[in-house]
């Protein structure tokens, strides 16, 4: 059969390289970029749920330290999973007691100190301690030396209170140890020293809030509360640090 | 429900506008109403030609099964074909016994076989050069012709422009599951009405592959069909190019076996879609703007293509990113939802309409089937679609489809594939 193929007519692809071809690197790019971009957003929208560890729910919004950690038991919460919310808005209701327990403790230890405030005034009072200008100082009965500007030996405190005298850059906190004495530990100057009626632990241990004696730093729920001068009217003299004083605790000389 | 009422009265009407085209119900609704007033043009009346002869070619690849209804059909038919050739592509099966059995019985006048497989093209076009018709009637295996269909077809060649013609398709194993079922209503909405009003307007680009007419000189001149895939496609677009008209006959019916489970048809539809996307934008650049010597059933065979698939299936995940992020989860899928029940009504009256127009029945598990088309059509062909122009665009996976031998695709494409 003797047939004149016109194939190739210049207004129709080339039925070779037309096959051959394939779409232009930029447009496969721009292509891929949006399918997977859109696929991503599912996953990701979808599958968020399932794998964020941040518990029940999703918070979105940044966080804010609002106090130091402690347990609580959340007794009512007034948001769903998904839930939209503003600032200012109630979203739970919880109950601490271990707040509760830290609040009791303090507040007790406040109580404790202005009980024995209040003795240490009338006992004051009672022995003629003027009422300001005294330097508190335990003598040594051997010693011929004029008193020191440190405490040491026995020391008539009220057992479980503290007195810290400081010398210079260094202070030391004595707890009042009752028969055993007065026990000398050092602590670190701006240490706070609340006192309470529970006896100060052996061994050096460090003192938790309510106990007396000296705070651990390290432990941060004892955080340290300054230290007042001298309740007296005396003031501290911060230029003649030798001269400095600083009761803490129950020591006032009213 | 009335949650879904609230938010679908509340939205913007660009969100409604673009659900509608997701969904893909109502471009099928103008087309029916259109052609309900008008009426189904009947162009396939008059009789062809006394000396139109009609050479049919049957190329088949492992298809024995089905190629004795198909030739039955095809001699029973009122405009007898002058011959019909088979063509064995290399089947390993019973298939060319078959075929010779029918030779031997005298229902086939000629049988070729390729030693090897050569695909479905080299088959057609080593037929065509052996046939002596004036009309080349291409045919699947698995294909049945009503008995006036082949004389639908060669009337419309009374035209001399015209250089080729298809005939509307059903599904004959429409009864077998429910993707059959809803196949068949799918091929009446796209195939029957949709090519319907295509053809009052000059628009048919795609010449079914399972039952199409070509003028033979026409055919061999230009070179009949190329390598394919998607050949059916590339020589209907290529007539159209040359300035031929390529015709749509309603009232010829063919029948022809669909796939049976969801995961065949969507491989089907996957090949289907590739070969669509390459041959219209890679091959013949109809993403542009201006075409020399293009007219305006031109322009309107690509703007269909471009508005009611390329854009719907291009833009359906960026419109679900677009409602999530607006809406949220929960409200999107109330929203769709509220959405496809107001379009169900519309499908379901599209549904009704295209099964009184073209006389067709529908049995009890096709009407169960309807409420669900909607989902079929425009959600899970949509996806299918969505993942199959990916892939093309992307890893040009068409030049991997099975449909052509691999010796023929390394030919063709040497070391691109």
């Amino acid at each position: 059969m003797n047939v004149t193929i016109n194939r190739l007519d210049p207004n129709v692809p080339d039925p070779v390289e037309s096959r051959r071809r394939a779409a232009g690197r930029f447009v496969r790019f721009a292509y891929a970029t949006i399918v997977f971009g859109v696929l991503g957003f599912f996953v990701i929208y979808f599958g968020a749920p399932f794998v964020y560890l941040g518990g029940p729910g999703t918070v979105s919004s940044p966080r804010y330290v609002v106090s130091l950690p402690y347990t609580v038991q959340v007794s009512q919460m007034n948001l769903v999973p998904g839930a939209t919310v503003k600032a200012g808005e109630e979203i739970a209701e919880v109950l601490s007691p271990e707040q509760d327990s830290i609040v009791a403790t303090y507040m007790r230890a406040l109580a404790d100190i202005a009980g024995r405030t209040a003795e240490l005034r009338i006992k004051a009072r009672v022995a003629g301690i003027p009422r300001s200008g005294a330097l508190l100082s335990a003598r040594d009965p051997g010693s011929s030396r004029t008193p020191r500007r440190y405490v040491h030996g026995h020391c008539d405190l009220p057992h479980g209170s503290v007195a810290r005298v400081r010398l210079g850059a260094q202070s030391r906190c004595l707890a009042g140890g009752g028969s055993r004495g007065v026990r000398h530990s050092t602590c670190l100057p701006g240490s706070i020293y609340p006192t309470a009626s529970r006896p100060p632990r052996s061994g050096g241990a460090p003192f938790r809030p309510g106990e007396g004696g000296c705070a651990d730093r390290r432990n941060s729920l004892d955080r340290p509360r300054a230290c007042w001068p001298v309740a007296d009217g005396g003031h501290a003299d911060r230029r003649n640090p030798r001269f400095d004083r600083y009761l803490c605790g129950l020591v006032h000389s009213k | 429900m009335f949650e879904m009422v609230q938010l679908v009265a509340g939205t913007n009407l660009f969100l409604l506008a673009f659900s509608v085209l997701i969904f893909d119900i109502p471009r099928y609704t103008l087309s029916l109403v259109s052609l309900a007033l008008f009426g189904v043009r009947g162009r396939g009346d008059r009789v062809a030609a006394g000396n139109a002869s009609v050479s049919v070619i049957i190329p088949t690849f492992n298809g024995g099964s089905g190629l004795g209804p198909s030739i039955a059909s095809l001699n029973r038919q009122t405009l007898r074909p002058a011959e019909i050739i088979v063509v064995d592509d290399g089947s390993t099966d019973e298939t060319r016994a078959i075929a010779e059995r029918a030779r031997a019985l005298g229902l086939v006048d000629m049988v070729i076989c390729h030693g090897t497989r050569c695909g479905r093209s080299a088959a057609i076009n080593a037929a065509a050069r052996f046939a002596s018709g004036d009309l080349l009637l291409t045919v699947d295996a698995d294909t049945v012709f009503e008995p006036i269909a082949v004389a639908r077809l060669a009337a419309s060649f009374s035209d001399p422009r015209v250089a080729g013609a298809s005939c509307n398709i059903a599904i004959s194993n429409e009864r077998d599951s429910l993707w059959t079922e809803l196949q068949s209503v799918e091929y009446l909405m796209s195939i029957s009405a949709g090519r319907s009003i295509l053809d009052v307007v000059g628009a048919i680009a795609c010449l079914s592959g399972a039952c199409s007419m070509y003028r033979r000189d026409t055919f061999v001149r230009q070179g009949g069909l190329d390598v394919g895939p998607g050949e059916d496609l590339e020589y209907s677009l290529r007539l159209r190019r040359l300035g031929y008209l390529v015709r749509f006959v309603p009232d010829a019916w063919a029948e022809t076996a669909g796939p049976t489970t969801g995961i065949s048809l969507l491989r089907q539809r996957a090949r289907w879609d590739r070969d669509a996307l390459r041959i219209r934008f890679i091959m013949y650049g109809e993403l542009s703007l201006f075409h020399r010597f293009e007219r305006l059933p031109d322009t309107l065979q690509r703007l269909d293509f471009i508005v009611f698939d390329l854009v719907p299936t291009l833009s359906l995940p960026l419109y679900l990113v677009y409602i999530v992020l607006l809406l949220g989860a929960t409200n999107a899928a109330l929203f769709l939802g509220g959405i496809y029940f107001v379009l169900l009504w519309i499908s379901i009256f599209n549904m009704a309409l295209a099964f009184v127009m073209f006389n067709r029945t529908i049995g009890l598990v096709g009407l169960g089937a309807s409420p669900i088309f909607p989902l079929y059509q425009g959600v899970y062909l949509k996806c299918g679609r969505f993942f199959s122009y990916s892939s093309e665009i992307i890893f040009a996976t068409s030049r991997r489809d099975d449909f052509v031998p691999p010796r023929v695709r390394r030919a063709l494409l040497g070391d691109r594939i």
